[in-house]
């Protein structure tokens, strides 16, 4: 058993390196930008700028390790925001309305993993279909217009709502404590509990689960009822910050999520990925974006960097695998 | 004899292993040269060194006399040595002639000629006695007429040299006669062949020589004549096994499993029972059912009737997780495709259909996980650096014994083992017989399927016969011959 820390050292590395060009990119920055950079105020300004990013990645990283990927989450995002702002200006209260948003956007996560596993209609599909049907519902329920929660007459509830996308405890932004919370929730589950072990092994292997007695329909079920769970938490937020749910939030956020997975080392063929890594994946879009804002980059230039980024962190994590022989 | 091939000195060191330690092998014009070793021998990677795949560390090959270097398979190819793999490579969605002209398609105006590649493709077929319509799709052929396609292709680039690299393993026996006169025909042409295969006794058929590697090493080279089964598997092994299955008195009890009646649109079956502490074999031809009826009765596919009886309770096997609580296991017959999660640690595919009971509230339990894993590990051998080694880089014995203490682990009561030995070597083969053994005294009732009939009736207490999705006929093995099985099966 004495190579068994070997391999782990292995591990560690692969996991290592991401972690290793998020700090490179963060030490160039404050480097090039003379200090600017990490400065507090940039930083906090960084972290909540990836929360809906990571939030989405969160639900991506279930998905993706099933074998499956959702497209639709950008439209869950906008589902849950207008849903909830809708909820509270009819005079629902607060924790009612976010309680129920987040039961419809599970529910709606549901609706995907129903059509993936009962219905055997492949994810890319189904999910592309739904980003089409759930941006039309979240419309039909905004009537094409931002729901607006700042007109409302009760200030009190205006300034509760706003506190959520924007108060502070013990100095940190309440959406960063929320997405740290989220995060660990999830990566527990991923990482410590039988749920997890079963997802990881219906990616590497459907058939080789379903005859170990692995429930593969309710394993992915889960999995897409989390993601539209996710979804929604950051479609809240993200109303909450504004104080108005627009109804095109979160219009191409959903390849943001999977970037973020990726860079962050899951694999888009199933049975790979944690939730740290898609947060050090979110970081790392997060830093960039920043980090070339500040040193007043083109942003044109900055999606092309970005673009390179992910088909560069697929290329090494493909050159990796293939050193597993199959 | 002519001489065609000479591979002198070969040592091929990968990253921290010796795969091949100067071996040394030649092969005549028309000669069938069987390569015997087991898994993890070097064989295949001798082959891949011959077929351009990797290349040698050390060592020089000729043919006819002149060194050559191989370094791509399109050198390789060039020279008229073609690899006919285990897995095939062929594209599916094409057809025949597309797959055998693959990238050299004869062209008209630039533009591909049709009539004429698929009249090239009509001639190989039919110097080969194969009749089919080469315009075919791949994917409506069966195993043994793909693997023909593969022929085909060799001959195509008119291959002096051509490896077969288990060539048998998915094919019935009929398909086995005619895939032996297409070598013999090979044979007339000159064509030297290579020929891998872990079952021994087709050997005889078809060998003049053959050569024995163990770990990387050359054993000895024998003409086939002049040499017993017994004694290459001894060479195979460096220790004489004493039997190839171990004696066993095995003690049969009541019936566990009594499966009244089972029906889908493959299969019907009728009073079929397995007694506690009994190996039932299950034997026929590759479409006889086996596997269909296996797969109906755990679960996996879909019935139309299913009456079953275990233990004298009746039991409703609906899904894979429902039949593994109940007491049913299921090794399949393809450990790469539904047996294992290759990319997945051992421990992780050891536990796989044992998840429930490492957890505790949802949590897996770390130290129960290890535990368990590094306890069968131990008990049943399974060489591994470590329990966090990728399933996939273990060879193909050692992931035999990690699908069987996946099972094993689990409280089984009737255990159905789907071609338990297919392509592990004999010295994995016997240790997994042990397990089943083992496991008999258990009191666990065991149905095996096997297309090895040496297997059948040296493993088995008795001996269901299926054709056609029915059981034609049961054998008692201290009294049952290959030929009553067969009657039976065809």
């Amino acid at each position: 058993m004495d190579k068994l820390k070997k391999f782990d050292f292995q591990e560690i590395l692969n996991k290592g390196l991401v972690f290793g060009v998020l700090i490179g990119l963060v030490i160039l920055f404050a480097i090039l930008t003379g200090g600017k950079f990490i400065q507090p105020s940039n930083l906090i300004t960084i972290v909540s700028q990836i929360v809906p990013y990571a939030l989405l990645g969160f639900g991506m990283t279930f998905i993706l390790i099933t074998g499956g990927i959702d497209l639709s989450v950008g439209s869950i995002l906008g589902f849950g925001g207008i849903l909830c702002a809708k909820l509270i200006i009819m005079g629902c209260p607060i924790w009612l309305a976010i309680l129920f948003s987040l039961i419809a956007g599970a529910g709606i996560g549901f609706i995907n993993g129903y059509c993936v596993t009962k219905l055997a209609v492949v994810p890319f599909i189904v999910t592309l279909g739904t980003q089409f049907a759930f941006r039309g519902l979240t419309q039909l329920i905004g009537g094409g217009k931002p729901v607006s929660i700042q007109a409302m007459e009760d200030k009190n509830v205006v300034n509760a709502f706003i506190w959520i996308g924007n108060g502070e405890i013990l100095g940190i932004p309440v959406p960063i404590i929320i997405m740290i919370i989220t995060g660990i929730i999830l990566g527990v589950i991923l990482a410590k509990t039988g749920y997890g072990r079963r997802i990881y092994a219906v990616g590497s292997n459907e058939e080789a689960s379903r005859l170990s007695g692995i429930n593969v329909t309710r394993t992915k079920l889960i999995a897409y009822t989390l993601s539209g769970l996710t979804s929604t938490i950051a479609g809240i937020l993200l109303a909450a910050k504004l104080a108005s749910a627009q109804s095109n939030a979160g219009t191409g956020y959903e390849l943001e999520g999977i970037a973020a997975a990726v860079i962050g080392g899951t694999s888009v063929n199933g049975g790979v990925g944690t939730i740290l890594g898609t947060i050090i994946g979110a970081f790392v879009m997060g830093v960039l974006r920043n980090g070339l804002n500040l040193l007043k980059v083109n942003a044109f230039i900055q999606m092309i960097i970005i673009g390179a980024i992910i088909v560069i962190g697929v290329w090494y994590d493909t050159k990796r695998r293939n050193k597993i022989k199959l | 004899m002519n001489k065609l091939l000479e591979m002198k000195n070969i040592t091929k060191i990968f990253p921290g292993v010796k795969a091949l330690d100067n071996v040394t092998l030649d092969l005549n014009q028309g000669e069938v040269h069987a390569l015997c070793g087991e898994n993890g021998a070097g064989k295949s990677t001798l082959m891949k060194i011959l077929s351009g795949v990797h290349q040698a560390s050390e060592g020089t090959i000729f043919i006819e006399g002149n060194q050559v270097y191989l370094n791509g398979t399109k050198s390789a190819q060039e020279l008229g040595i073609s690899i006919i793999f285990q897995e095939f490579n062929l594209c599916e969605h094409l057809s025949i002639s597309d797959n055998i002209w693959l990238d050299r398609q004869p062209q008209k105006f630039g533009l591909i000629n049709d009539r004429k590649m698929h009249k090239m493709t009509s001639e190989i077929l039919k110097e080969l006695g194969i009749s089919i319509n080469p315009k075919t799709p791949v994917s409506e052929l069966s195993v043994a007429q793909q693997q023909m396609v593969e022929i085909a292709k060799a001959i195509s680039f008119d291959s002096k040299i051509l490896v077969l690299d288990e060539p048998t393993a998915a094919l019935t026996d009929s398909e086995i006669d005619s895939l032996f006169e297409v070598i013999l025909k090979l044979k007339r042409k000159g064509v030297g062949m290579f020929y891998i295969s872990h079952r021994l006794e087709e050997l005889s058929r078809i060998t003049d020589r053959v050569s024995i590697i163990r770990d990387g090493q050359y054993i000895a080279t024998k003409i086939f004549k002049d040499i017993s089964i017994d004694e290459i598997i001894a060479l195979m092994v460096g220790r004489s096994l004493e039997d190839k299955y171990p004696k066993f008195d095995r003690i049969i009890g009541e019936t566990r499993l009594y499966v009244k009646e089972i029906k889908n649109s493959k299969i019907h079956i009728k009073d079929f029972e397995v007694k506690s502490g009994e190996i039932l074999a299950l034997a026929g031809l590759m479409d006889a059912g086996r596997t269909e009826f296996a797969r109906a009765l755990f679960g996996a596919d879909s019935t139309d009737i299913k009456d079953v009886i275990l233990d004298g309770q009746s039991v409703n096997f609906a899904e894979p997780e429902k039949s593994i609580k109940l007491g049913l296991g299921y090794i399949t017959e393809d450990r790469k495709k539904d047996g294992l999660a290759l990319n997945m640690s051992v421990e992780e595919n050891i536990n796989l259909a044992n998840i429930p009971n490492l957890t505790t509230k949802g949590f897996v339990s770390n130290y129960k996980a290890k535990e368990n894993a590094r306890k069968y590990i131990e008990n049943i051998h399974i060489k591994t650096p470590s329990m966090y080694q990728k399933a996939g880089n273990l060879s193909g014995g050692n992931q035999q014994k990690i699908v069987l203490a996946k099972w094993i682990c689990n409280d089984i009561k009737v255990l159905i083992f789907d071609e338990p030995t297919r392509g592990i070597d004999v010295g994995a083969k016997y240790e997994v017989y042990e397990l089943m053994n083992k496991l008999s005294s258990e009191n666990v009732a065991i149905i095996m399927i096997s297309s090895e009939l040496p297997e059948v009736l040296g493993m088995s207490d008795r001996i269901l016969v299926m054709q056609g999705g029915q059981i034609r006929g049961e054998l008692e093995t201290k009294i049952a011959t290959q030929e009553q099985i067969l009657n039976l099966a065809i």
